[in-house]
């Protein structure tokens, strides 16, 4: 993951610099297209208003998955402790427990959606209770789209400075938390450009999720080099059956490993059970032990030292990868799993190549997305007859 | 290739009374005109009139002599003939050195001369006539490859007209072993002449010769006679007089005849079957045309006529042809200007890296063709890099001038800046050369964007350079 983090402020731009430097009194927001660098963004933030003393900082993810992968950016400047990086949930139920008490859900239930609102009550309950509201020196929030703007609401509340960043593109889970930037008169801090997305794939994912404004495309604000980091490919792969895309992800994989030296490769899927599946798949490969499947492994995260890492879509949000594999691509054929959000969070997450393997039909926007342009003739359409 | 010169013609008259004395008596021998490879000489023997044809000896020399020989084998086929509207083909002999044609003299004026005074109502049948000729040779597998108004001759009353010349005025033949385009002076007027009536693809020598090509000509020369005739003047007139040669191919190759008239309803489907004929594309032309087309008179019932008209495709599938040609074209031409200006992107991303990001304007569809890179240099202000294409019309309509331009732009103007001042760097050519036209207008680009950097680091108030021009100097 290390090829993830800046390691230089030559790698910033003049809008990247200016997010970083904002006064450190304040409540923010920062919106921008998936590669703007807000994820790095707000990190560098928060190690920034460390750094100034004020060591009290939270930082918020939705997922499991992006909390860890933003423990691999702390690096070891201590200015921030990987403790401190925590998903909503976790944040939530340890808030509930020191100052209520109780759990905030029963032992063993779902995260579900009475869990969820029942969880914003008990917040409510337990910060009302607060003998002092600034708990924190500063609260960041990344992926915000996904939390609703209630929940910002009471987390934000704990905290005089805040921080949130997301991109309503990306807006998986259907929550309203950037509708916050106005409810909560957060100051909003815009990125127009990226850095992370090869054109071809950017062109993928702007045909998957056209936006309003074309000059807004993450086509067209695409800053990434390809004659430092190579010519970006997107293909959408039909194959006969699973056995036939996992050879051939395989031997894509072998040579990405190969190409793309200490750099990391994604393997996403729709859901949990072809993680298993995956897991099975690659215990008979070489690639056995190189592989960490997050969510099916035991201690399945980003800190060590493998280089392939496979998730589901969901938990994919906010991470990024030199290459991608979008394994089994008809899982993503119908109701929930055909939302063009999903596809575009899976696609966005790819630096330079992108491979969407498929069995059978997946959504038409999907597949649409993919599809070059080329020249038609009526001629075309009746190919046995000749003129 | 210039005209004989005059001792070549004397030695010429020379040659021939010595042939017409060992073959026969003659009682005149009027020299009429002299073209590239032979001289034309008005014969009357035993009260019969003839045209005499006789060659340059220096054509039946060397390795040309056997293309000359083999041209003369088979105008010997045609000796005897019976189509009535081909001129008569008398005797072909080698003598004296060289060759000799003996043809029937014809006293009717050239058809050329006449444009103006052939009545409508003539036409039809004088085009079948043409049309017969041609189809006449065709079965012998001959080509005339030169048929127009010069060398028809049409009878006075306007009612018939023989096709002349097998051979004469080849000057543009490149068995002749000559360059027609060599040199600008004395051969001009044969050029014209000949390129004046050519099809596109015969006067550039673009296909190689096959069956189908010769039928594309035959086809075309055909449909240019019938244009002078609906027209009353010459194919191309006005390009003629300017005396221009480069004019004159232009016009062949990009310039589709008009057949405006004051009378929009006159001879409505001969100027729609000329204007077929004269079709610029060769393979669209024979899908659209062919002889059946000129069986215009009483032949068919207008039934049959009708469903013969419409199996060729409709109007609009006839437009279709070359309008798919052309949708074509303009899919080719958008795919270069995505791939090219997109390596453009990639060389400026590479140099410019997070200190000017920048991003990308594609024109909107209609819009003229220029892409432009925006690149940041502050908060308050950007540098406009424009890249425009202006594609080339006909056999160029592949190439593209590229023009760069570049202009200081600050955020928060409310003045419109001036357009852009485009200055032109090079040309590219579709799946050609494009390496190098890519480097030429980074390199222009890479310019303009230094000094723009100058200027802007150089002024206090960069808002007072909102729109300013940037135009390389050197």
């Amino acid at each position: 993951m290390k090829k993830s983090w800046w390691r230089s402020k030559n790698e910033l731009d003049e809008d990247q610099k200016a997010f970083i430097q904002l006064p450190a009194h304040g409540r923010y927001s920062l919106v921008g297209p998936p590669g703007s660098g807000k994820t790095n963004l707000l990190l560098l933030r928060a190690q920034f208003i460390a750094g100034m003393g004020e060591k009290n900082v939270l930082i918020v993810t939705y997922t499991k998955a992006l909390a860890d992968f933003i423990r691999t950016g702390i690096g070891s400047n201590g200015l921030i402790s990987p403790n401190q990086v925590r998903t909503y949930h976790s944040w939530a139920s340890s808030h509930i427990l020191e100052n209520l008490g109780q759990r905030a859900i029963p032992k063993g239930a779902d995260f579900d959606e009475s869990a969820r609102s029942s969880i914003l009550e008990l917040l409510r309950e337990a910060n009302a209770k607060l003998p002092a509201k600034n708990l924190f020196s500063a609260i960041f929030v990344d992926e915000a789209q996904d939390l609703t703007a209630d929940e910002l609401d009471v987390l934000l509340s704990l905290s005089e400075n805040v921080a949130i960043c997301g991109d309503a593109r990306q807006g998986i889970y259907e929550r309203n938390g950037l509708s916050a930037v106005e409810k909560l008169a957060l100051q909003p801090h815009t990125l127009k450009r990226h850095f992370r997305i090869g054109q071809k794939i950017a062109k993928v994912a702007d045909r998957l999720m056209p936006p309003d404004n074309p000059a807004d495309s993450l086509e067209a604000t695409s800053n990434y080099d390809r004659k430092t980091q190579g010519e970006s490919s997107a293909h959408m792969n039909p194959c006969a059956n699973r056995d036939e895309q996992f050879e051939k992800m395989l031997e894509k994989i072998n040579i990405q490993l190969d190409a793309f030296k200490d750099d990391t490769i994604g393997i996403f899927c729709a859901k949990r059970e072809t993680l298993e599946e995956l897991r099975a798949r690659f215990n008979k490969t070489k690639l056995a032990e190189q592989i960490c499947v997050h969510g099916v492994d035991d201690d399945s995260n980003f800190s060590g030292s493998k280089p392939i890492h496979a998730l589901t879509i969901h938990a994919s949000k906010g991470t990024e990868f030199r290459a991608v594999h979008l394994f089994a691509a008809e899982e993503l054929a119908s109701y929930p799993l055909n939302r063009r959000r999903l596809g575009f969070t899976a696609i966005t997450r790819a630096k330079t190549a992108l491979n969407t393997y498929r069995t059978g039909d997946t959504n038409q926007p999907l597949e649409n997305a993919f599809a070059q342009p080329k020249h038609m003739e009526l001629d075309d359409l009746f190919p046995g007859e000749q003129s | 290739m210039p005209d004989l010169a005059t001792e070549i013609t004397e030695d010429l008259t020379d040659r021939a009374k010595r042939f017409l004395a060992a073959t026969g008596e003659y009682t005149h021998l009027d020299f009429l005109a002299a073209g590239g490879s032979a001289a034309v000489y008005r014969v009357v023997r035993d009260g019969k009139l003839s045209a005499l044809k006789v060659f340059n000896p220096k054509f039946f020399l060397g390795s040309g002599g056997d293309a000359e020989r083999h041209r003369l084998n088979v105008q010997k086929r045609l000796i005897g003939h019976g189509c009535a509207s081909l001129v008569q083909t008398y005797q072909v002999t080698e003598a004296e050195g060289t060759a000799f044609v003996e043809m029937e003299y014809i006293e009717w004026p050239q058809l050329n001369k006449k444009l103006a005074e052939v009545p409508d109502s003539a036409i039809v049948p004088l085009i079948s006539q043409l049309v017969e000729a041609v189809r006449f040779l065709d079965s012998l597998n001959i080509v005339h490859r030169d048929i127009k108004p010069e060398n028809i001759h049409i009878s006075p009353d306007f009612r018939f007209l023989k096709l002349l010349d097998l051979g004469v005025v080849r000057e543009f033949d490149a068995e002749d072993g000559s360059d027609a385009c060599g040199t600008d002076h004395g051969n001009l007027r044969p050029f014209l002449a000949t390129a004046q009536y050519s099809s596109p693809e015969y006067l550039f020598r673009l296909d190689e010769p096959t069956a189908k090509l010769w039928r594309g000509l035959n086809l075309y020369q055909v449909g240019a006679v019938l244009h002078d005739l609906i027209k009353k003047e010459p194919l191309f007139k006005h390009e003629m007089s300017i005396g221009n040669r480069w004019l004159v191919a232009r016009a062949v190759l990009t310039k589709p005849p008009s057949f405006a008239d004051p009378t929009p309803d006159r001879l409505l489907s001969l100027k729609a079957l000329a204007s077929r004929c004269l079709i610029k594309d060769l393979d669209t032309r024979l899908t659209v045309v062919g002889w059946e087309d000129f069986v215009l008179e009483g032949a068919s019932d207008p039934v049959s006529a009708l469903r013969g008209r419409l199996a060729k495709g409709t109007i609009t599938s006839r437009r279709g042809a070359s309008e798919s040609a052309a949708a074509r074209l303009d899919f080719e031409r958008t795919e270069f200007m995505k791939r090219f200006s997109d390596r453009i992107r990639g060389e400026l991303i590479h140099i410019c890296g997070t200190q000017l990001p920048l991003a990308v304007k594609q024109p909107t569809p209609g819009a003229p063709m220029v892409v432009r890179y925006e690149l940041a240099v502050n908060q308050e202000s950007y540098i406009g890099c424009n890249l425009g294409f202006e594609w080339q019309p006909g056999l160029y309509e592949r190439s593209v001038n590229l023009q760069v331009g570049a202009q200081i732009l600050c955020h928060g103007q409310e003045s419109i800046p001036p357009t852009v001042t485009f200055r032109p760097v090079g040309v590219a050519v579709i799946q050609e050369a494009e390496d190098e036209a890519v480097s030429l207008v980074t390199s222009e680009l890479a310019y303009l964007i230094g000094r723009a950097l100058d200027r802007i680091e150089s002024q206090e108030d960069v808002a007072g350079l909102h729109g300013w021009n940037f135009q390389s100097e050197h």
